[in-house]
């Protein structure tokens, strides 16, 4: 093997290490044992391999960005963009928010428990729903520090799943639902006082979040038709069939009922199994009617 | 400087003078922001993060950028890629966070603490090599290309590679390095213009 070949292994070994320590999974590669020619280029090497780095998967065009389309720099909102824009932005967020999940989330702007009053300073915003996930959105000053209020609410009305308490500028959003909003038992620590768990994220963070983790992903399984249409199964099944009681035929057992067994097998046909396994695939086989028929089967061979 | 880094500089000091479009602003640095959030989440996780988290972050760095004054920023690409890896890094630990019931916010949030000049450089030369990088990979063969497409830019690992490509752990790994090292030599090329070259373009701009 040659130098070459040898400093080519060895800078691979190093840099799969330092792809390692990029990722969090190991300390950086020490080079202070290479020579000091060896120990540059790999330093190089390194330097290219950190720009590089994760950068996959590859971004989609602009315009089909989901971060372009809730920045609101494309898409159908891109004219109005609301990077720079004025008015609401608990609004804005809410308008991303219906636009972001196609119209799914639909966004109550007068609920029917806006006439509920605290005795905090929560102003009612708007009730945001999704398949049997309601959250009902609050302005509020300080969006941390109401767990006890919302424990209130949520009992008062069991529909509403969370509540989502917002500053007005809509960069300080936490979601509470009905566990983060009550005392909990955490097996290490103990008693957790309400709402120690939850972080404050931008409004459209904090809700897109939520409904993300709710609503079903139907892209993920819109090829399982084609998954389970399996087709014409009969010459699979056949083949099977045949190669299967080829291999069961060869044996040769010392028992006799064995013995027995494998001459009654001679006389199956793999084409009489093949059509057993067509049926049930086809679904007009299956039950009593599947063992009524692989009994006529036993039976025929062993007569 | 080639094309790339000149049309950022371009767009990044429009912008830094009000003229900016923030759509060409965030179209050129939603790459490099992107792989900052990801290799900050994977900092703290350890294993590679879900897209819409990593989303999450670009989306809230990226509104935390504009918010800030642009004349005053030192470098806004380097900016950009430090804010989304220390919102990366936020983001995991959160992650971590509500996985294991820790309850000490404080502690765990590093939001605060201002980046310091030193980082936002470091980010900012990254970004630019990445330029560099990103023209001399075309230079390569189509399996050396591919072989660092997919052990390097993406997580897959050399002994993956092998098995799909029907070769051995041993040839593709001496692939890479080849790759890794062409990569390297291109980049000094290009950093480093010729002497005749330099004194070409020196005597080009005299007569001009």
């Amino acid at each position: 093997m040659d130098a070459t070949a040898d400093f080519d292994d060895l800078s691979s070994d190093l840099v799969d290490g330092y792809l390692l320590f990029l990722r969090g999974r190991g300390p950086e590669p020490d080079l202070s044992q290479l020579p000091a020619d060896q120990r540059r280029r790999v330093r190089e090497q390194f330097a290219i391999v950190a720009a590089l780095a994760d950068r996959s998967p590859a971004l989609p065009p602009v315009e089909e960005d989901p971060v372009a389309i809730r920045l609101g720099l494309a898409g159908s909102d891109s004219r109005r963009s609301r990077a720079g824009s004025a008015g609401d932005p608990v609004q804005a967020a809410l308008r991303h928010l219906e636009e972001r999940f196609d119209r799914q989330v639909a966004v109550d702007r007068s609920p029917a428990w806006a006439t509920w009053q605290p005795a905090h300073a929560l102003v009612p915003v708007a009730q945001c729903s999704a398949l049997g996930n309601s959250v009902a959105l609050f302005s509020a000053e300080t969006p941390a520090g109401e767990p006890a209020v919302v424990a209130e609410f949520l009992r008062r009305y069991p529909d509403i799943s969370a509540v989502c308490l917002t500053t007005a500028d809509a960069r300080q959003a936490v979601l509470l639902t009905a566990a983060d909003a009550n005392a909990s038992v955490d097996p290490a620590r103990g008693w957790l006082e309400p709402g120690v768990n939850t972080a404050a994220d931008q409004l459209e963070v904090s809700l897109g979040r939520y409904f993300e983790a709710r609503l079903p992903r139907w892209e993920r399984v819109v090829a399982f038709p084609e998954l389970i249409d399996l087709g014409d199964v009969a010459a699979d099944a056949v083949a099977v069939a045949t190669s299967t009681l080829a291999a069961a035929r060869r044996k040769r057992p010392r028992l006799q009922h064995r013995r027995e067994a494998v001459t009654a097998l001679r006389a199956l046909d793999p084409a009489d199994i093949g059509q057993v396994l067509a049926d049930v695939q086809a679904g007009r086989l299956g039950g009593d009617a599947l063992l009524g028929r692989l009994s006529a089967l036993s039976e025929a061979i062993a007569s | 400087m080639d094309d790339g880094a000149r049309d950022l500089d371009e767009l990044v000091q429009r912008w830094q003078t009000g003229y900016g479009d923030v759509r060409g602003l965030y179209e050129l640095l939603r790459e490099g922001m992107h792989q900052a959030a990801r290799r900050g989440i994977q900092r703290v996780l350890a294993k590679p993060p879900d897209e819409h988290r990593v989303q999450d972050v670009v989306y809230t760095a990226f509104v935390e950028l504009l918010r800030g004054d642009p004349a005053a920023m030192t470098s806004p690409v380097g900016l950009a890629r430090t804010i989304a890896y220390r919102r990366g890094i936020d983001e995991g630990r959160k992650i971590l966070r509500e996985r294991q019931r820790i309850s000490s916010i404080d502690a765990l949030d590093i939001a605060g603490s201002l980046p310091d000049r030193r980082e936002i450089l470091a980010a900012a030369e990254e970004e630019a090599l990445h330029q560099l990088v990103a023209r001399c990979l075309e230079t390569l063969t189509t399996d050396q290309r591919a072989v660092v497409r997919a052990t390097v830019m993406a997580g897959q690992t050399l002994s993956d590679w092998a098995l799909a490509a029907g070769t051995s752990h041993q040839a593709v790994s001496r692939q890479r390095s080849r790759a890794l090292e062409a990569l390297r030599r291109c980049v000094n090329r290009r950093r480093t213009p010729s002497p005749g070259k330099q004194g070409k373009e020196a005597s080009r701009g005299r007569h001009s």
